[in-house]
Protein backbone atom coordinates (compact mmCIF):
# COMPACT_ATOMS: atom_id res chain seq x y z
CA UNK A 1 0.00 0.00 0.00
CA UNK A 2 1.21 3.10 -1.09
CA UNK A 3 0.92 6.25 1.62
CA UNK A 4 -0.55 9.31 0.57
CA UNK A 5 1.42 12.80 0.57
CA UNK A 6 2.60 13.87 3.91
CA UNK A 7 0.37 16.43 4.36
CA UNK A 8 -2.44 13.16 4.64
CA UNK A 9 0.07 12.07 7.45
CA UNK A 10 -1.72 8.73 7.74
CA UNK A 11 -0.44 5.77 8.30
CA UNK A 12 -2.94 3.05 8.29
CA UNK A 13 -2.01 0.18 10.71
CA UNK A 14 -2.03 -2.39 7.91
CA UNK A 15 0.83 -0.44 6.21
CA UNK A 16 2.61 0.01 9.48
CA UNK A 17 6.32 -1.98 8.92
CA UNK A 18 8.39 -0.44 11.84
CA UNK A 19 7.63 1.41 14.65
CA UNK A 20 10.53 2.75 17.53
CA UNK A 21 9.78 3.88 20.56
CA UNK A 22 11.51 8.08 20.65
CA UNK A 23 12.59 7.03 24.18
CA UNK A 24 15.27 9.23 25.22
CA UNK A 25 14.62 12.65 23.24
CA UNK A 26 10.40 13.35 22.82
CA UNK A 27 9.98 15.98 25.93
CA UNK A 28 6.18 15.80 25.11
CA UNK A 29 5.82 11.87 25.55
CA UNK A 30 6.92 8.95 23.14
CA UNK A 31 7.10 9.28 19.23
CA UNK A 32 7.73 6.08 17.04
CA UNK A 33 9.83 5.83 14.41
CA UNK A 34 8.62 3.29 11.88
CA UNK A 35 8.70 2.25 8.08
CA UNK A 36 5.56 2.32 6.42
CA UNK A 37 5.13 -0.42 3.64
CA UNK A 38 4.46 1.05 0.16
CA UNK A 39 3.51 -0.97 -3.02
CA UNK A 40 6.84 0.22 -4.59
CA UNK A 41 8.54 2.13 -1.79
CA UNK A 42 9.00 1.91 2.24
CA UNK A 43 8.63 5.27 3.80
CA UNK A 44 9.92 5.97 7.13
CA UNK A 45 7.50 8.00 9.20
CA UNK A 46 7.93 9.63 12.50
CA UNK A 47 4.93 9.93 15.24
CA UNK A 48 2.60 7.16 16.63
CA UNK A 49 1.59 4.00 16.08
CA UNK A 50 -1.84 3.31 14.46
CA UNK A 51 -3.89 1.43 16.38
CA UNK A 52 -2.06 2.88 19.40
CA UNK A 53 -3.87 4.90 21.75
CA UNK A 54 -2.70 8.27 19.65
CA UNK A 55 -4.60 6.78 16.59
CA UNK A 56 -2.90 6.94 13.28
CA UNK A 57 -3.00 10.51 13.07
CA UNK A 58 -0.35 12.88 13.11
CA UNK A 59 2.67 11.02 11.69
CA UNK A 60 5.22 12.69 9.69
CA UNK A 61 7.97 12.30 7.43
CA UNK A 62 11.08 11.84 9.49
CA UNK A 63 13.42 14.17 8.70
CA UNK A 64 16.61 12.84 6.06
CA UNK A 65 18.91 14.76 7.88
CA UNK A 66 18.38 12.28 11.24
CA UNK A 67 18.59 9.16 9.28
CA UNK A 68 22.80 8.34 9.41
CA UNK A 69 22.39 4.84 7.24
CA UNK A 70 19.81 3.34 5.52
CA UNK A 71 19.82 -0.16 4.30
CA UNK A 72 18.00 -2.88 2.79
CA UNK A 73 18.60 -6.84 2.37
CA UNK A 74 17.39 -7.47 -0.77
CA UNK A 75 15.80 -10.73 -1.79
CA UNK A 76 18.75 -12.47 -2.60
CA UNK A 77 19.89 -12.21 1.28
CA UNK A 78 22.78 -9.09 0.33
CA UNK A 79 23.07 -6.07 2.00
CA UNK A 80 22.10 -3.11 0.14
CA UNK A 81 23.30 0.28 1.51
CA UNK A 82 21.34 3.14 0.69
CA UNK A 83 23.03 6.62 -0.16
CA UNK A 84 22.07 9.03 2.61
CA UNK A 85 18.64 10.81 1.82
CA UNK A 86 18.89 14.25 0.87
CA UNK A 87 15.35 15.41 1.35
CA UNK A 88 12.01 13.32 3.04
CA UNK A 89 10.88 11.47 2.55
CA UNK A 90 13.06 8.66 3.46
CA UNK A 91 12.68 5.74 1.34
CA UNK A 92 13.61 2.34 0.30
CA UNK A 93 12.52 -0.31 -2.07
CA UNK A 94 9.71 -2.47 -1.05
CA UNK A 95 11.64 -5.47 -2.97
CA UNK A 96 13.83 -6.68 0.00
CA UNK A 97 13.57 -8.94 2.72
CA UNK A 98 14.42 -6.11 5.32
CA UNK A 99 14.43 -2.37 5.92
CA UNK A 100 17.14 -0.76 8.58
CA UNK A 101 17.04 2.92 9.04
CA UNK A 102 19.90 4.00 11.85
CA UNK A 103 18.48 7.21 12.68
CA UNK A 104 20.63 9.67 14.99
CA UNK A 105 18.78 12.17 16.95
CA UNK A 106 21.82 13.93 18.69
CA UNK A 107 22.56 15.60 21.60
CA UNK A 108 19.91 15.95 24.08
CA UNK A 109 20.23 18.61 27.00
CA UNK A 110 18.18 18.62 29.71
CA UNK A 111 17.76 22.75 31.26
CA UNK A 112 16.02 24.49 34.33
CA UNK A 113 14.14 26.02 30.55
CA UNK A 114 13.50 22.27 29.48
CA UNK A 115 15.49 19.73 27.20
CA UNK A 116 16.87 21.00 24.17
CA UNK A 117 17.97 18.87 21.28
CA UNK A 118 21.73 20.65 22.10
CA UNK A 119 25.47 19.36 23.16
CA UNK A 120 25.42 20.09 26.51
CA UNK A 121 28.74 22.87 25.45
CA UNK A 122 26.35 24.91 23.69
CA UNK A 123 23.75 24.91 26.90
CA UNK A 124 24.09 26.75 29.66
CA UNK A 125 23.75 25.34 32.30
CA UNK A 126 23.10 22.23 31.30
CA UNK A 127 21.68 19.74 34.04
CA UNK A 128 21.70 16.27 32.46
CA UNK A 129 22.63 15.25 28.76
CA UNK A 130 22.22 12.29 26.63
CA UNK A 131 23.01 11.22 23.04
CA UNK A 132 20.14 9.57 21.29
CA UNK A 133 19.98 6.87 18.23
CA UNK A 134 17.99 4.07 17.37
CA UNK A 135 17.80 1.91 14.44
CA UNK A 136 14.98 0.62 13.33
CA UNK A 137 14.71 -2.90 11.42
CA UNK A 138 11.54 -4.55 9.88
CA UNK A 139 11.78 -7.72 8.12
CA UNK A 140 8.85 -8.18 5.17
CA UNK A 141 10.58 -11.68 4.21
CA UNK A 142 13.41 -14.56 5.42
CA UNK A 143 16.94 -15.48 4.75
CA UNK A 144 19.46 -17.21 6.74
CA UNK A 145 21.62 -14.35 6.95
CA UNK A 146 19.27 -12.32 8.82
CA UNK A 147 19.95 -14.24 11.67
CA UNK A 148 23.30 -12.35 11.69
CA UNK A 149 23.31 -8.64 12.42
CA UNK A 150 23.65 -6.54 10.13
CA UNK A 151 26.34 -4.47 12.40
CA UNK A 152 25.70 -1.30 12.32
CA UNK A 153 24.76 0.43 15.83
CA UNK A 154 22.55 -0.94 17.97
CA UNK A 155 20.20 -3.72 16.59
CA UNK A 156 17.98 -6.52 17.51
CA UNK A 157 18.37 -9.47 15.08
CA UNK A 158 15.81 -12.65 15.18
CA UNK A 159 18.46 -16.33 15.37
CA UNK A 160 15.42 -17.44 13.56
CA UNK A 161 12.62 -16.57 11.08
CA UNK A 162 10.04 -15.23 12.86
CA UNK A 163 7.19 -15.44 10.32
CA UNK A 164 7.71 -19.40 10.74
CA UNK A 165 6.40 -18.88 14.18
CA UNK A 166 2.62 -18.82 15.74
CA UNK A 167 1.57 -17.01 18.37
CA UNK A 168 2.24 -18.82 21.62
CA UNK A 169 5.45 -19.72 20.14
CA UNK A 170 8.71 -18.17 21.65
CA UNK A 171 11.51 -15.81 19.43
CA UNK A 172 15.22 -15.75 20.47
CA UNK A 173 16.27 -12.20 19.82
CA UNK A 174 19.66 -10.82 20.01
CA UNK A 175 20.94 -7.69 20.77
CA UNK A 176 24.39 -6.04 19.16
CA UNK A 177 26.41 -2.81 19.02
CA UNK A 178 27.94 -2.82 15.97
CA UNK A 179 27.80 -6.96 15.95
CA UNK A 180 28.63 -7.03 19.56
CA UNK A 181 26.40 -8.88 21.82
CA UNK A 182 25.03 -6.53 24.60
CA UNK A 183 24.39 -7.68 27.39
CA UNK A 184 21.48 -5.97 30.41
CA UNK A 185 19.47 -4.45 27.28
CA UNK A 186 16.26 -4.03 28.35
CA UNK A 187 13.84 -5.62 26.30
CA UNK A 188 10.21 -5.05 25.15
CA UNK A 189 7.40 -6.78 23.47
CA UNK A 190 4.56 -4.60 22.58
CA UNK A 191 4.59 -2.27 25.69
CA UNK A 192 5.43 -4.70 27.94
CA UNK A 193 8.85 -4.98 29.66
CA UNK A 194 10.00 -8.83 29.48
CA UNK A 195 13.40 -9.00 31.11
CA UNK A 196 16.68 -7.82 29.57
CA UNK A 197 18.86 -9.55 27.47
CA UNK A 198 21.87 -12.02 28.93
CA UNK A 199 25.39 -12.06 28.70
CA UNK A 200 25.83 -13.26 25.43
CA UNK A 201 22.73 -10.67 24.41
CA UNK A 202 19.92 -13.24 23.73
CA UNK A 203 16.63 -12.85 25.45
CA UNK A 204 13.14 -15.44 25.06
CA UNK A 205 10.25 -13.84 24.01
CA UNK A 206 7.08 -15.10 23.41
CA UNK A 207 4.58 -14.02 20.80
CA UNK A 208 1.64 -13.60 21.64
CA UNK A 209 -0.71 -12.55 19.25
CA UNK A 210 -0.99 -12.56 15.61
CA UNK A 211 -0.60 -9.48 13.24
CA UNK A 212 2.43 -7.15 13.99
CA UNK A 213 4.54 -7.55 16.03
CA UNK A 214 6.88 -5.41 17.93
CA UNK A 215 10.00 -5.45 19.80
CA UNK A 216 11.94 -3.03 21.83
CA UNK A 217 14.70 -3.13 23.17
CA UNK A 218 16.87 0.07 25.03
CA UNK A 219 20.33 -0.03 26.39
CA UNK A 220 22.21 3.15 28.38
CA UNK A 221 25.76 3.75 29.18
CA UNK A 222 27.86 6.58 29.88
CA UNK A 223 29.42 8.46 26.91
CA UNK A 224 32.15 7.20 25.91
CA UNK A 225 33.78 11.04 25.42
CA UNK A 226 32.24 12.11 28.67
CA UNK A 227 31.37 9.80 30.99
CA UNK A 228 28.96 12.79 32.89
CA UNK A 229 26.52 12.16 29.84
CA UNK A 230 24.89 9.07 28.62
CA UNK A 231 24.57 7.51 25.64
CA UNK A 232 21.53 6.20 24.85
CA UNK A 233 20.43 3.57 22.25
CA UNK A 234 16.92 2.07 21.14
CA UNK A 235 16.25 -1.10 18.43
CA UNK A 236 13.51 -1.89 17.37
CA UNK A 237 12.57 -5.14 15.48
CA UNK A 238 8.84 -5.64 13.92
CA UNK A 239 7.63 -8.01 11.36
CA UNK A 240 4.39 -9.49 10.90
CA UNK A 241 3.31 -13.39 12.15
CA UNK A 242 0.17 -14.83 10.15
CA UNK A 243 -2.61 -16.16 12.29
CA UNK A 244 -2.57 -20.28 12.38
CA UNK B 1 -0.14 -39.90 79.07
CA UNK B 2 1.22 -41.19 76.39
CA UNK B 3 3.37 -38.31 74.34
CA UNK B 4 2.83 -37.73 70.75
CA UNK B 5 6.07 -37.88 69.19
CA UNK B 6 6.04 -34.51 68.09
CA UNK B 7 8.64 -34.50 64.91
CA UNK B 8 10.64 -31.66 66.16
CA UNK B 9 13.29 -32.07 63.93
CA UNK B 10 11.54 -33.14 61.31
CA UNK B 11 10.10 -30.19 61.31
CA UNK B 12 13.01 -28.44 60.70
CA UNK B 13 13.71 -30.72 57.75
CA UNK B 14 10.70 -30.05 56.09
CA UNK B 15 11.14 -25.78 56.81
CA UNK B 16 14.02 -26.20 54.90
CA UNK B 17 12.47 -27.27 52.02
CA UNK B 18 9.63 -24.51 52.38
CA UNK B 19 11.90 -21.58 52.65
CA UNK B 20 13.40 -22.33 48.96
CA UNK B 21 9.61 -21.20 48.43
CA UNK B 22 10.28 -18.04 50.32
CA UNK B 23 13.79 -17.10 48.60
CA UNK B 24 12.56 -18.01 45.50
CA UNK B 25 10.39 -14.75 45.34
CA UNK B 26 13.43 -12.86 45.33
CA UNK B 27 15.56 -15.05 43.15
CA UNK B 28 14.37 -14.82 39.72
CA UNK B 29 17.25 -15.01 38.32
CA UNK B 30 19.38 -12.75 37.30
CA UNK B 31 17.26 -10.12 35.46
CA UNK B 32 16.23 -8.51 39.34
CA UNK B 33 18.46 -5.10 38.21
CA UNK B 34 15.29 -4.16 36.19
CA UNK B 35 13.25 -5.58 38.66
CA UNK B 36 11.00 -6.80 35.96
CA UNK B 37 10.79 -10.55 37.08
CA UNK B 38 10.64 -9.78 40.73
CA UNK B 39 7.67 -7.57 40.21
CA UNK B 40 6.07 -9.56 37.32
CA UNK B 41 7.66 -13.29 37.87
CA UNK B 42 6.19 -15.91 39.19
CA UNK B 43 4.65 -16.10 42.64
CA UNK B 44 6.27 -18.09 45.84
CA UNK B 45 3.63 -19.98 48.43
CA UNK B 46 4.27 -20.38 51.60
CA UNK B 47 4.57 -23.40 52.87
CA UNK B 48 5.13 -25.30 49.21
CA UNK B 49 8.62 -24.80 47.73
CA UNK B 50 8.54 -23.09 44.52
CA UNK B 51 10.98 -23.82 41.63
CA UNK B 52 13.49 -21.32 41.04
CA UNK B 53 17.03 -21.43 42.15
CA UNK B 54 19.39 -18.45 43.19
CA UNK B 55 21.23 -16.76 40.69
CA UNK B 56 24.92 -17.62 40.42
CA UNK B 57 27.30 -16.32 42.88
CA UNK B 58 23.74 -14.35 44.73
CA UNK B 59 23.79 -15.19 48.36
CA UNK B 60 19.84 -15.78 50.04
CA UNK B 61 19.37 -14.92 54.28
CA UNK B 62 16.32 -16.16 55.25
CA UNK B 63 14.86 -17.26 58.43
CA UNK B 64 11.30 -18.47 58.66
CA UNK B 65 8.79 -19.32 61.91
CA UNK B 66 6.88 -22.09 62.48
CA UNK B 67 4.44 -21.67 65.62
CA UNK B 68 1.44 -24.27 65.88
CA UNK B 69 -0.65 -24.13 69.23
CA UNK B 70 -2.21 -27.54 70.30
CA UNK B 71 -5.93 -28.58 71.04
CA UNK B 72 -6.05 -29.55 74.87
CA UNK B 73 -7.61 -32.92 75.51
CA UNK B 74 -8.22 -32.13 79.52
CA UNK B 75 -9.21 -29.37 80.90
CA UNK B 76 -6.64 -29.87 83.67
CA UNK B 77 -3.29 -28.00 83.10
CA UNK B 78 -0.85 -31.39 82.78
CA UNK B 79 1.49 -32.44 80.57
CA UNK B 80 -0.26 -31.88 77.14
CA UNK B 81 1.67 -30.18 74.49
CA UNK B 82 0.42 -26.54 74.46
CA UNK B 83 2.44 -24.50 71.82
CA UNK B 84 5.71 -24.91 69.81
CA UNK B 85 7.89 -22.03 68.22
CA UNK B 86 10.13 -23.63 65.18
CA UNK B 87 12.58 -21.48 63.88
CA UNK B 88 14.83 -21.89 60.98
CA UNK B 89 17.83 -20.14 59.80
CA UNK B 90 18.95 -20.41 56.53
CA UNK B 91 21.84 -19.45 54.13
CA UNK B 92 21.52 -20.16 50.40
CA UNK B 93 24.02 -19.75 47.80
CA UNK B 94 23.78 -20.38 43.58
CA UNK B 95 26.91 -22.06 42.62
CA UNK B 96 25.50 -22.42 39.12
CA UNK B 97 22.10 -20.59 37.87
CA UNK B 98 20.74 -24.46 37.67
CA UNK B 99 22.06 -25.69 41.20
CA UNK B 100 21.67 -24.03 44.22
CA UNK B 101 22.62 -25.47 48.20
CA UNK B 102 21.58 -23.96 51.47
CA UNK B 103 22.66 -24.84 55.03
CA UNK B 104 20.05 -24.64 57.62
CA UNK B 105 19.92 -24.83 61.08
CA UNK B 106 16.77 -25.24 63.00
CA UNK B 107 15.76 -23.94 66.38
CA UNK B 108 12.79 -25.59 68.95
CA UNK B 109 11.26 -24.88 71.49
CA UNK B 110 8.59 -27.12 73.00
CA UNK B 111 6.02 -26.39 76.22
CA UNK B 112 3.95 -28.46 77.76
CA UNK B 113 0.98 -27.15 79.76
CA UNK B 114 2.63 -28.37 83.35
CA UNK B 115 5.78 -27.56 82.01
CA UNK B 116 7.55 -30.87 83.24
CA UNK B 117 9.23 -31.09 79.60
CA UNK B 118 9.43 -27.77 78.03
CA UNK B 119 12.63 -28.45 75.50
CA UNK B 120 14.76 -25.79 73.76
CA UNK B 121 17.60 -25.11 71.76
CA UNK B 122 18.95 -25.68 68.08
CA UNK B 123 18.55 -29.00 66.30
CA UNK B 124 20.01 -30.93 63.51
CA UNK B 125 21.86 -29.04 61.10
CA UNK B 126 20.79 -29.71 57.44
CA UNK B 127 22.12 -29.14 53.89
CA UNK B 128 20.03 -29.77 50.49
CA UNK B 129 21.18 -28.72 47.16
CA UNK B 130 18.23 -27.81 44.53
CA UNK B 131 19.04 -28.44 40.87
CA UNK B 132 16.55 -26.25 38.43
CA UNK B 133 14.98 -27.69 34.92
CA UNK B 134 12.72 -25.55 32.63
CA UNK B 135 10.62 -27.55 30.28
CA UNK B 136 11.26 -25.46 27.44
CA UNK B 137 10.79 -28.32 24.31
CA UNK B 138 12.27 -30.50 26.72
CA UNK B 139 13.50 -30.35 29.64
CA UNK B 140 16.91 -27.94 30.40
CA UNK B 141 18.75 -26.98 32.97
CA UNK B 142 18.20 -23.30 34.02
CA UNK B 143 19.91 -20.53 32.40
CA UNK B 144 21.51 -17.30 34.12
CA UNK B 145 19.07 -15.52 32.34
CA UNK B 146 15.67 -15.71 32.04
CA UNK B 147 12.88 -13.45 30.49
CA UNK B 148 9.36 -13.00 31.86
CA UNK B 149 8.67 -15.33 29.31
CA UNK B 150 11.14 -17.98 29.74
CA UNK B 151 9.65 -17.76 33.40
CA UNK B 152 6.29 -18.49 32.31
CA UNK B 153 7.13 -22.07 31.06
CA UNK B 154 7.31 -24.98 33.31
CA UNK B 155 9.78 -25.19 35.47
CA UNK B 156 11.33 -27.87 37.92
CA UNK B 157 13.24 -28.71 40.80
CA UNK B 158 14.99 -32.15 42.03
CA UNK B 159 16.54 -31.50 45.53
CA UNK B 160 18.25 -34.22 48.26
CA UNK B 161 19.71 -33.15 51.10
CA UNK B 162 20.50 -34.79 54.30
CA UNK B 163 20.86 -33.44 58.27
CA UNK B 164 23.75 -34.10 60.80
CA UNK B 165 22.99 -35.45 64.48
CA UNK B 166 24.08 -31.85 65.98
CA UNK B 167 21.20 -31.22 68.26
CA UNK B 168 20.84 -32.97 71.57
CA UNK B 169 18.96 -35.93 71.47
CA UNK B 170 18.87 -37.42 75.27
CA UNK B 171 17.18 -34.45 76.62
CA UNK B 172 15.45 -36.18 79.64
CA UNK B 173 12.41 -34.52 81.72
CA UNK B 174 11.87 -34.26 85.41
CA UNK B 175 12.09 -37.87 86.16
CA UNK B 176 14.82 -38.61 83.71
CA UNK B 177 13.35 -40.15 80.90
CA UNK B 178 13.79 -39.69 77.80
CA UNK B 179 11.53 -38.71 75.05
CA UNK B 180 12.99 -39.01 71.37
CA UNK B 181 9.98 -37.34 69.95
CA UNK B 182 10.82 -33.79 72.59
CA UNK B 183 14.45 -34.06 72.02
CA UNK B 184 16.08 -31.89 69.82
CA UNK B 185 17.98 -34.03 67.67
CA UNK B 186 17.64 -37.33 65.62
CA UNK B 187 20.90 -38.50 66.67
CA UNK B 188 21.64 -39.96 63.39
CA UNK B 189 21.36 -38.09 59.66
CA UNK B 190 17.63 -37.81 57.97
CA UNK B 191 17.60 -38.12 54.28
CA UNK B 192 15.18 -35.82 52.52
CA UNK B 193 14.25 -35.77 48.38
CA UNK B 194 12.07 -33.89 46.58
CA UNK B 195 10.44 -32.52 43.06
CA UNK B 196 8.75 -29.30 42.75
CA UNK B 197 6.78 -28.04 39.63
CA UNK B 198 6.08 -24.22 39.09
CA UNK B 199 4.07 -22.92 36.14
CA UNK B 200 2.88 -19.76 35.47
CA UNK B 201 -1.13 -19.88 34.52
CA UNK B 202 -2.01 -16.65 33.50
CA UNK B 203 0.05 -12.90 34.05
CA UNK B 204 -1.25 -12.82 37.19
CA UNK B 205 -1.91 -16.51 38.38
CA UNK B 206 1.19 -18.84 39.66
CA UNK B 207 0.18 -22.87 40.27
CA UNK B 208 3.10 -24.70 42.24
CA UNK B 209 2.96 -28.48 43.10
CA UNK B 210 5.59 -30.20 45.30
CA UNK B 211 6.33 -33.85 46.68
CA UNK B 212 8.85 -34.50 49.08
CA UNK B 213 10.02 -37.61 51.18
CA UNK B 214 11.98 -37.23 54.64
CA UNK B 215 13.37 -40.41 56.03
CA UNK B 216 15.37 -41.26 59.56
CA UNK B 217 17.53 -43.84 60.27
CA UNK B 218 17.22 -45.66 63.56
CA UNK B 219 19.13 -44.19 66.45
CA UNK B 220 19.58 -45.56 69.90
CA UNK B 221 19.11 -42.92 72.66
CA UNK B 222 21.30 -42.94 75.83
CA UNK B 223 18.41 -45.29 77.87
CA UNK B 224 18.83 -47.83 75.39
CA UNK B 225 15.70 -47.23 73.29
CA UNK B 226 16.19 -48.11 69.28
CA UNK B 227 13.78 -45.75 67.70
CA UNK B 228 13.18 -44.98 63.77
CA UNK B 229 11.01 -42.15 63.46
CA UNK B 230 8.25 -42.94 60.55
CA UNK B 231 8.72 -41.45 56.87
CA UNK B 232 7.22 -38.22 56.28
CA UNK B 233 5.34 -38.10 52.83
CA UNK B 234 4.16 -34.09 51.24
CA UNK B 235 2.38 -33.76 48.48
CA UNK B 236 1.74 -29.83 48.41
CA UNK B 237 -0.32 -27.52 45.83
CA UNK B 238 -0.66 -24.07 45.69
CA UNK B 239 -2.16 -21.31 44.20
CA UNK B 240 -0.36 -18.23 44.34
CA UNK B 241 -2.17 -14.54 42.90
CA UNK B 242 -0.27 -11.11 42.40
CA UNK B 243 -2.42 -9.13 43.84
CA UNK B 244 -0.87 -5.77 43.81
CA UNK B 245 2.48 -4.09 41.83
CA UNK B 246 3.98 -1.02 42.69
CA UNK B 247 6.81 -0.80 39.93
CA UNK B 248 8.04 2.65 41.26
CA UNK B 249 8.78 1.12 44.78
CA UNK B 250 9.69 -2.14 43.92
CA UNK B 251 7.20 -3.62 45.47
CA UNK B 252 4.48 -6.86 44.73
CA UNK B 253 1.78 -8.43 47.08
CA UNK B 254 0.63 -11.90 46.54
CA UNK B 255 -2.02 -13.50 48.12
CA UNK B 256 -1.79 -17.62 48.25
CA UNK B 257 -3.68 -20.67 49.35
CA UNK B 258 -2.43 -24.00 49.44
CA UNK B 259 -3.29 -27.73 50.19
CA UNK B 260 -0.59 -29.64 51.93
CA UNK B 261 -1.24 -33.33 52.68
CA UNK B 262 0.99 -34.90 54.91
CA UNK B 263 1.75 -38.97 55.51
CA UNK B 264 3.33 -39.36 58.89
CA UNK B 265 4.43 -43.31 59.06
CA UNK B 266 4.57 -45.16 62.31
CA UNK B 267 7.32 -44.48 64.14
CA UNK B 268 9.28 -47.73 65.88
CA UNK B 269 10.68 -48.20 68.81
CA UNK B 270 12.83 -51.47 68.66
CA UNK B 271 11.44 -52.48 65.91
CA UNK B 272 7.91 -52.13 67.48
CA UNK B 273 5.36 -49.57 65.79
CA UNK B 274 4.47 -46.79 68.79
CA UNK B 275 1.00 -46.41 69.54
CA UNK B 276 -0.41 -42.69 68.83
CA UNK B 277 1.95 -41.93 66.12
CA UNK B 278 1.42 -41.03 62.52
CA UNK B 279 -1.85 -40.69 59.79
CA UNK B 280 -2.65 -38.72 57.47
CA UNK B 281 -3.11 -34.76 57.63
CA UNK B 282 -4.10 -32.48 55.11
CA UNK B 283 -3.86 -29.14 55.62
CA UNK B 284 -4.98 -25.84 54.61
CA UNK B 285 -2.92 -22.87 54.60
CA UNK B 286 -3.75 -19.20 53.61
CA UNK B 287 -1.52 -16.16 53.02
CA UNK B 288 0.24 -13.30 51.86
CA UNK B 289 4.14 -12.53 51.09
CA UNK B 290 4.94 -8.73 50.59
CA UNK B 291 8.36 -8.68 48.35
CA UNK B 292 10.04 -5.15 48.28
CA UNK B 293 13.22 -5.36 46.47
CA UNK B 294 15.21 -8.48 47.26
CA UNK B 295 13.64 -8.79 50.68
CA UNK B 296 10.81 -10.75 50.58
CA UNK B 297 8.24 -11.16 54.10
CA UNK B 298 5.42 -14.21 54.24
CA UNK B 299 3.00 -14.57 56.77
CA UNK B 300 0.27 -17.23 56.83
CA UNK B 301 -2.33 -19.49 58.43
CA UNK B 302 -2.18 -23.37 58.43
CA UNK B 303 -4.70 -25.34 59.45
CA UNK B 304 -5.86 -28.68 59.93
CA UNK B 305 -8.97 -29.45 57.44
CA UNK B 306 -8.98 -33.06 57.50
CA UNK B 307 -7.12 -36.02 59.47
CA UNK B 308 -6.91 -39.46 59.54
CA UNK B 309 -4.57 -40.24 62.31
CA UNK B 310 -3.29 -43.44 64.14
CA UNK B 311 -5.10 -43.63 67.21
CA UNK B 312 -6.36 -40.49 67.01
CA UNK B 313 -7.40 -39.69 70.41
CA UNK B 314 -4.08 -40.06 72.27
CA UNK B 315 -2.21 -37.69 69.35
CA UNK B 316 -2.50 -35.13 71.30
CA UNK B 317 0.26 -32.20 70.85
CA UNK B 318 1.09 -34.17 67.48
CA UNK B 319 0.77 -33.19 63.98
CA UNK B 320 -2.53 -32.55 62.67
CA UNK B 321 -3.86 -31.87 66.33
CA UNK B 322 -2.90 -28.05 65.81
CA UNK B 323 -5.70 -25.44 66.40
CA UNK B 324 -3.79 -24.05 64.02
CA UNK B 325 -0.13 -22.87 62.89
CA UNK B 326 1.36 -18.95 62.63
CA UNK B 327 3.53 -18.81 59.86
CA UNK B 328 6.15 -16.13 58.98
CA UNK B 329 9.17 -16.07 56.98
CA UNK B 330 11.60 -13.13 55.75
CA UNK B 331 14.41 -13.58 53.22
CA UNK B 332 16.69 -11.48 51.63
CA UNK B 333 18.75 -11.98 48.05
CA UNK B 334 22.16 -10.13 48.30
Amino acid sequence: MILGPPSRRTCPATALLAVTLWLAHAPAGAHDVFWSAGAVADTLLEGHLAGHRHGDAGNQWLEASRVAWLATVGADGALRVAPAPAAAPVTVPADGLADVALVDWGWWTKTADGTVNRHPSQVARPLQAWRSQETVKHLRGWSPGLATPLGRGFELTPLTDPRALSPGDKLAVLATADGQPVAGAAVAYGDDTRGATGPDGRINLRLRHAGLQVVRASWRRPDADDPRHEDVRTAVLTFDLAAR
Amino acid sequence: MNRPRARVVAAGVVLSASLLSAGAAAAHHGVASLGVAGLAGPGAPLETSSSQTLPRAAWLACVKIDQPTFEAFTPERDGEGDRSTFMLFGLGYGVRPWLSVYAFLPFSAKTVQDNSYNTAGFTDLSFVAVAGLRWDGGPRLVPAHESLDDLEDLHLTLSAGTSLPTGEENLRDRDGAIDPGLSLGFGGPAWNCGLTATKVLAPRWTAVAEASIVGFTEHEYADGARVRFGRETRLNAALVARALTRPASKLRLDVNVESNLLDLGRDETDGVGETATGGLILYGVGGVRLTRGAASLGLGWKTPVWTDLNEDALQQGAEGKERGRLLASLSCLF
